[in-house]
């Protein structure tokens, strides 16, 4: 019998990954594994372990070597999400900002707390400042950047990605 | 030049690090990530010292000696700093020392004791990391775990097979497999000795007794050719637990799990406790006296010339010297010890197993060609120094059957089948005649015309050939032809042409062993044509085929489970025609006992003291570890009290240290070196073979009687009852590639077993284990075969 | 207000300007002639590190060292592969200037890395951005990346010299520690950000094992114009010691919160001023005025400090990454280190023991201070551990999360103690 892949990278993402090793030197493969769950995280929202064999599996490499990055950086998610993914940041800019309070108003206006997700979104549990303290309070939609928010200015945001 | 530590100069070279004079000095310094061998991490922070000038702490192990630099190791920044990171490091460990299998060897429990603050100030909850099952050899307990990473950096740098790794970060961070997988490395063991805590412990010995009631013996390992030195360790006469020995010219720290657990075989429940005999068509237990009264009866019965002895490469010198002594006083010449060899000509009379440098010069190996080695699991300390010798740039080709996993990444290699490999090492010479063909150092060697008839031109257009060849014309390289390769029924020729390549290209050579004393075998004489000392045997014997295929009338078979021989149908069926059977074994199973008339209970090698020779012909005794089991008894002690029972004037006070003696005065002493000779080359023209072949000698914990019934080993092993082909070779035979079961025969047995698709088998070859019971019918490696759809 | 302030000249120069990260708005600024002029006169890298040492420019990314020595320190003469890192992973709690600067001026930032790939001998430099910049900055710079090799500045024989220079963007994944320059180059690696023990350092030893230099995104943005306007102009701006522009990110209770770039050794008042002042008119409590890593200073003393190196290190406190925190009389201080604590502790990294646990440690009580569950015993934990952290760790993470909860308890440790004799009231009860 024949061992079937569960996953296999596009030929699309293969060939963004190959272009990426490119600016590496002959021979490294490991840098392109950051890229290559950036890739598949897009498309698949969060990351399973047949993503990771198939990273692994396709830079040749230890699947151990990708499960650690994998597990090492925060936006990468290991567990299912929703369709968006926001941060909502609560660092000290924010917090003296009133960014507890926004937190609470998504909260309530989503009906998930803080780490939690159901099918459209996914309330991440967000410590790192996001570099935007000057914009503050704020936060990160499946990576855009909504700065002085306001409870006025979060409904408007949610109603368009309700609309979308 | 010269640095002070606690006022006092000592001398250093540049390079080296504050940690490393210290050890030198036996100054002690604190630690847990740094260890000797594997590179260094600096992550616990334990060995922080004051350096003078500086005002903070300087980490000892990563810190370079800086001439004329001072150092305190006691002052009180160094104290504090050391005491500091003890508490960081116990807030989160259990207090359970209590009942931690390393309790009393435990590197934080010593330091916690000479530098932690006496009471804790942190008393909120303390990390708890689920545990997971990685495998049956290594119990973990990762709540114990520092991070110290020894265990990652041992899998990487040593192993050579990142298993472990560290997952997610801060103090979450924690040590596991990739989804909790089993651990695969054959020298995965060597993580529970450098485990600095009790997060990984021994699985057999786990929780089993404590280490300071233990009793440490130094022995020598029964498993492989190499001869690693272990410490076994004793509690009330069983063996608790094996652990290695350094010596830096073979282990060096290092133990194989092989060498490390196989001691559970020790008890195992087919271990003989009294002699055991067929009498009037029943097995009954006897005892000594009637048993050597049987044995004298039924052998002075058998005629000339009509009774064969076998006995494995695994048994001590002083057993093999005796063995063959005593046959030979009684007039049986038919000795053998090479039961898994296939096929024999007599052309490699003199090609003895034995590597040309020492184990610990194959690190400086600038080339090294593999020819069909699985040396990462069947010598796996020979795997490490070949790793070493990659690891400092030496290039390392392949000619396989199959593309084993190796701990090392391998330059060329090139996957045949079986068939052709004589032919592809003809080819070899083939290119290698024609380039060292103005080589005046080779002139007084001239390729043997049997050989030459071979030549079809070949190897002058084959790339790989070419690579391997140039390769290893470098100074300094090594060929080495793997111990699988007994089976197969080239094996003579596969010497003799490695031999050829070795003298052209001035390589040196090795023929790998799967045993520990197969050069003991051969020193000794058990061989039909070599007497002790390897003279010249004057009553030439029958080989152990010719032994077999004659039917004789009684057979003598010391050490050995049946599986062992090659020709195991065969042999089944002489023995059932012999009159005699006579075994020599600590283990018998059910289905073995019936081939006998008499087993004698033979003690293992943890209770008998004994000398190995290994494959660079280091001699290495070892004393008893523990009494033999119940009535069983010292191989060195049955045989002599065997030529005493055939009357043979030898003094009734024979001892242990007679045969010492005497073993030293006629081997040792006397080192006869052997020249390969080619008179009696024959070798026929080779035809390229298109039939489908058999291999698959790979099944990790198979190779002895012990090995194969030590409990958690086996439990690693994969057993399974499966065939392994690649899609060509499928294709060509017209297999359904989609289901998932076909069917092999093998001369006349057939057998339905589980398909697997598998680019590492070579084509026109069916790789079947032979370590399945399921399988060992079926016959062995590297005969014919055929395969059909279910 | 001093209305002579010089605002926005240097890195933030295209800032006010339409289309500020255009190629061509760039090049109407006078951009890339520097790197143009050295390409044309084959100026020797020599002359270029001792123009930057002479400059005084100081590193912007948070140590502040000379930028030129840090250069210097490259073998030029050995034959081995130098790279050059730029660290565009800005995560510093309070600081958002770099951000600006690749959005708004990359080009800037690109001719900085190739001024000093070319002054230390790199033929391939690496920009490093920080993971959450995926979908926003990241194409700014990839743009103008594109723009600069499509007129010929970067790649194989630029302007049809034979200097050849490629410079890749790369994107991390989330992690503060990455920011640390050798967890940078592991992280390049494709490993975890686990940051190296030094020796040896990265300019010995760094990405790939060769001589690596590592700078802000601020500090190579700043080269340019350096070279442009000479190191005497760079230098005279500022005080003797810290000189030229440093871009503030100015954020918290200020009513104008945003990036303010200004000459070094400007007193804090004029740069609040600049911020609008403290909002709704609040008195000034107190202020981290280099990133969250660094001690905080009460109000009253920070208003007669001037931002600069030495100024603030006076103040107790270090200018670090340039981000100027300002909190109003009514911050409750436990809760502002709650947030800092906790934000160390789920970024260390969990390689080296001290940081591991003690960040851990020092959470969980303050954790328990606000929940009003903390003893006498345990907030006398919480003092001694930083101490026990500080100097000890692989890499400086360990000396940030130590030193906001030292100065915070120095300060204000009645606040703290409020919290617990609440409790201590309870227990009595
Ligand atoms: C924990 C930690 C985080 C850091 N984060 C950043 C960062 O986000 N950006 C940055 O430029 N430098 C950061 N640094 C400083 C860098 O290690 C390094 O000093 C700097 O990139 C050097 O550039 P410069 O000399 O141009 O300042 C950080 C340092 C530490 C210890
Ligand atoms: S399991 Fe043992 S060796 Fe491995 S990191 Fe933990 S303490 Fe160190
Ligand atoms: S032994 Fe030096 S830091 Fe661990």
């Amino acid at each position: 019998m024949i061992e079937k892949n569960l996953y296999n990278l596009s030929n699309e993402n293969e060939n963004k990954l190959n272009d990426w090793l490119l600016k590496f030197p002959r021979g490294q493969k490991k840098p392109a594994i950051i890229y290559a769950l950036h890739l598949i995280q897009k498309e698949n929202k969060y990351i399973k372990n047949e993503h990771i064999d198939a990273v692994a599996k396709f830079l040749d490499i230890k699947k151990i070597d990708v499960y650690e990055v994998a597990s090492f950086y925060s936006m990468f998610e290991l567990n299912k999400t929703g369709k968006h993914t926001i941060s909502v940041c609560t660092n000290i800019s924010c917090m003296l900002n009133g960014s507890d309070n926004i937190l609470s108003y998504i909260e309530r206006k989503l009906g998930i707390k803080l780490g939690e997700t159901n099918e459209k979104f996914f309330l991440k549990d967000e410590r790192e400042c996001l570099a935007a303290c000057c914009g503050a309070p704020m936060m990160q939609i499946d990576h855009k950047y909504y700065e002085n928010l306001t409870t006025e200015k979060i409904d408007k945001i949610f109603n368009e990605i309700e609309n979308e | 030049m010269k640095i002070k530590i606690n006022n006092k100069e000592y001398l250093f070279e540049k390079g080296e690090t504050v940690i490393q004079i210290a050890d030198r000095n036996g100054i002690h310094i604190p630690r847990f990530c740094y260890h000797s061998k594997l590179s260094i991490a600096a992550n616990c922070r334990m060995c922080l010292i004051e350096q003078v000038g500086v005002n903070k702490p300087q980490p000892a192990c990563s810190t370079p000696a800086i001439e004329n630099q001072e150092y305190f190791t006691n002052s009180k920044l160094a104290q504090d700093s050391q005491k500091n990171t003890m508490e960081f490091l116990l807030i989160n460990h259990p207090l359970d020392c209590p009942v931690c299998d390393q309790g009393g060897m435990c590197e934080l429990q010593d330091q916690a004791f000479m530098h932690g603050r006496v009471k804790s100030r942190y008393v909120d909850e303390k990390r708890v990391v689920i545990d997971y099952k990685i495998g049956p050899l290594i119990k973990t307990n990762m709540t114990r775990c520092i991070h110290c990473t020894r265990c990652v950096r041992y899998g990487e740098e040593i192993a050579g097979i990142k298993e472990f790794g560290a997952i997610g970060r801060g103090e979450n961070l924690e040590i596991r497999t990739y989804l909790s997988s089993a651990i695969n490395s054959p020298m995965s063991g060597n993580m529970i000795d450098i485990c600095p805590v009790g997060a990984l412990n021994a699985a057999p010995s786990h929780m089993k007794g404590r280490t300071w009631e233990l009793e440490e013996v130094k022995s020598i390992s029964p498993h492989d050719c190499v001869g690693s030195n272990m410490s076994v360790h004793v509690l009330d006469n069983d063996v608790f637990r094996v652990v290695p020995l350094e010596n830096n010219n073979i282990n060096e720290i290092w133990l194989s799990d092989r060498d490390r657990f196989s001691y559970e075989a020790i008890s195992h429940n087919e271990r003989l406790k009294k002699p055991i005999a067929k009498i009037g068509g029943r097995y009954e237990e006897i005892e000594w006296e009637q048993a050597f009264e049987i044995i004298k009866k039924n052998i002075d019965e058998t005629k000339f010339g009509m009774s064969a002895g076998f006995i494995s490469a695994n048994s001590t010198i002083e057993e093999q010297y005796l063995f063959q002594k005593w046959l030979r006083e009684i007039n049986i010449n038919n000795i053998d010890h090479r039961v898994s060899q296939n096929f024999f000509s007599k052309a490699d009379d003199n090609l003895f197993p034995k590597i040309d440098i020492p184990i610990k010069d194959i690190e400086k190996i600038n080339s090294i060609l593999l020819i069909d080695s699985n040396v990462t699991y069947d010598q796996p300390i020979l795997s490490h120094k070949i790793r070493k010798a990659y690891l400092n740039n030496a290039k390392i080709n392949t000619i396989q059957t199959f593309n084993y996993k190796y701990n090392f990444s391998t330059n060329e290699s090139l996957l045949i089948n079986p068939n052709l490999l004589a032919e592809i090492l003809i080819d070899t010479i083939e290119y290698l005649s024609v380039i060292t063909i103005n080589d005046k150092t080779l002139n007084n060697f001239s390729i043997p015309e049997e050989i030459k008839n071979n030549f079809k031109g070949k190897g002058l257009t084959d790339k790989k050939i070419k690579q391997f060849c140039s390769d290893l014309l470098f100074d300094n390289s090594l060929i080495l032809l793997g111990s699988n390769l007994k089976n197969h029924q080239d094996y003579e020729l596969l010497k003799i042409l490695t031999n050829i390549i070795s003298i052209l290209t001035k390589s040196n050579k090795g023929f790998l062993g799967d045993k520990c004393n197969e050069a003991g075998a051969w020193l000794t004489g058990c061989l039909p044509n070599k007497a002790v000392g390897l003279k010249d045997q004057k009553n030439v014997g029958l080989n152990v085929y010719e032994s077999i295929k004659a039917e004789l009338d009684s057979y003598i078979i010391y050490n050995l489970d049946l599986i062992d021989f090659y020709h195991y149908s065969d042999l089944k069926k002489s023995l059932n025609e012999a009159n005699f059977v006579l075994g020599f074994n600590s283990f018998i199973s059910d289905e073995d006992l019936n081939y006998y008339d008499l087993v004698l209970p033979l003690a293992t090698v943890f209770e008998s003291p004994g000398t190995f020779v290994n494959i660079e012909g280091e001699w290495q005794s070892f004393a008893n570890s523990c009494k033999p089991f119940y009535l069983s008894k010292e191989g060195w002690k049955i045989l002599t009290k065997l030529r005493l029972v055939f009357e043979k004037e030898i003094n009734n006070k024979f001892e242990y240290i007679d045969i010492i003696n005497e073993v030293d005065a006629e081997i040792r002493k006397n080192k006869e070196i052997l020249d390969i000779n080619f008179e009696n080359l024959k070798v026929q023209k080779i035809e390229s073979n298109t039939n489908l072949i058999r291999s698959g000698g790979y099944s990790n914990y198979f190779s002895d009687n012990i090995v194969r019934r030590a409990f958690s080993l086996n439990k690693v092993n994969n057993n399974k009852n499966t065939v392994s082909i690649n899609k060509k070779t499928l294709e060509q035979n017209n297999i359904d590639i989609e289901k998932n079961k076909v069917i092999v025969k093998q001369g006349e047995k057939s057998l339905l077993a589980e398909l697997i698709v598998d680019e590492n088998v070579s084509d026109n070859c069916v790789f079947i284990v032979n370590s399945n019971k399921e399988h060992y019918e079926l016959g062995k490696q590297y005969q014919q075969i055929k395969i059909e759809n279910v | 207000m001093n209305n002579n302030i010089k605002i926005n000249e240097l890195c933030y120069a295209t800032l006010s300007m339409e289309n500020p990260n255009s190629f061509e708005t760039y090049v109407s600024l006078g951009g890339y002639s520097a790197w143009k002029k050295i390409i044309a006169n084959s100026t020797k890298p020599k002359d270029i590190i001792d123009n930057i040492i002479n400059s005084g420019l100081r590193g912007r990314g948070g140590a502040g060292f000379s930028t030129g020595k840090k250069w210097s320190f490259i073998n030029q003469d050995s034959d081995e592969i130098k790279y050059l890192v730029c660290n565009a992973d800005e995560s510093e709690p309070g600081t958002c200037k770099d951000r600006d600067i690749l959005r708004y001026n990359p080009h800037a930032l690109l001719e900085g890395m190739l001024i000093a790939s070319y002054a230390i001998g790199a033929e391939v430099a690496y920009c490093y951005l920080r993971g959450e910049f995926i979908d926003d900055v990241y194409l700014s710079v990839k743009k103008a990346l594109k723009d600069a090799y499509k007129n010929k500045l970067i790649g194989k024989n630029i302007l049809d010299s034979n200097v050849c220079i490629e410079i890749h963007d790369l994107i991390g994944a989330g992690a503060y520690i990455v920011g640390e320059e050798t967890a940078m180059l592991e992280s390049i690696e494709g490993k975890k950000g686990f940051p190296r023990y030094k020796p040896p350092f990265p300019a010995v030893k760094g990405l790939f094992g060769c001589p690596t230099i590592i700078n802000n995104v601020e500090t190579l943005a700043s080269v340019p114009e350096i070279i442009n306007k000479g190191s005497e102009w760079f230098n005279k701006i500022g005080t003797d010691k810290s000189s030229g522009f440093k871009c503030f990110s100015v954020s918290g209770h200020v009513n104008k919160p945003g990036n303010y770039e200004i000459p070094l050794g400007t007193p804090f008042k004029d740069l609040l001023e600049l911020a609008g002042g403290v909002k709704n008119n609040k008195k000034l409590k107190a202020v981290i005025p280099g990133g969250s890593s660094v001690p905080v200073v009460p109000g009253e003393k920070m208003l007669e400090t001037n931002m600069d190196y030495e100024s603030i290190s006076n103040a107790g406190s270090m200018l670090g990454s340039g981000a100027v925190i300002i909190m109003d009389e009514d911050t409750n201080m436990v809760e502002v280190i709650h947030r800092i604590a906790r934000f160390y502790y789920s970024e260390s990294c969990g390689q080296c023991t001290p940081c591991r646990e003690g960040t851990g440690w020092m959470y969980k009580i303050i954790d328990k201070i606000i929940k009003g569950q903390a003893t006498i015993e345990d907030f006398e934990s919480l003092k001694s551990i930083p101490n026990m952290i500080s100097g000890s760790t692989i890499c400086a993470l360990g000396d940030a999360a130590a030193m906001p909860v030292e100065s915070f308890i120095k300060y204000y440790e009645k606040e703290f103690l409020n919290y617990i004799s609440k409790k201590e009231k309870k227990a009595f009860i």
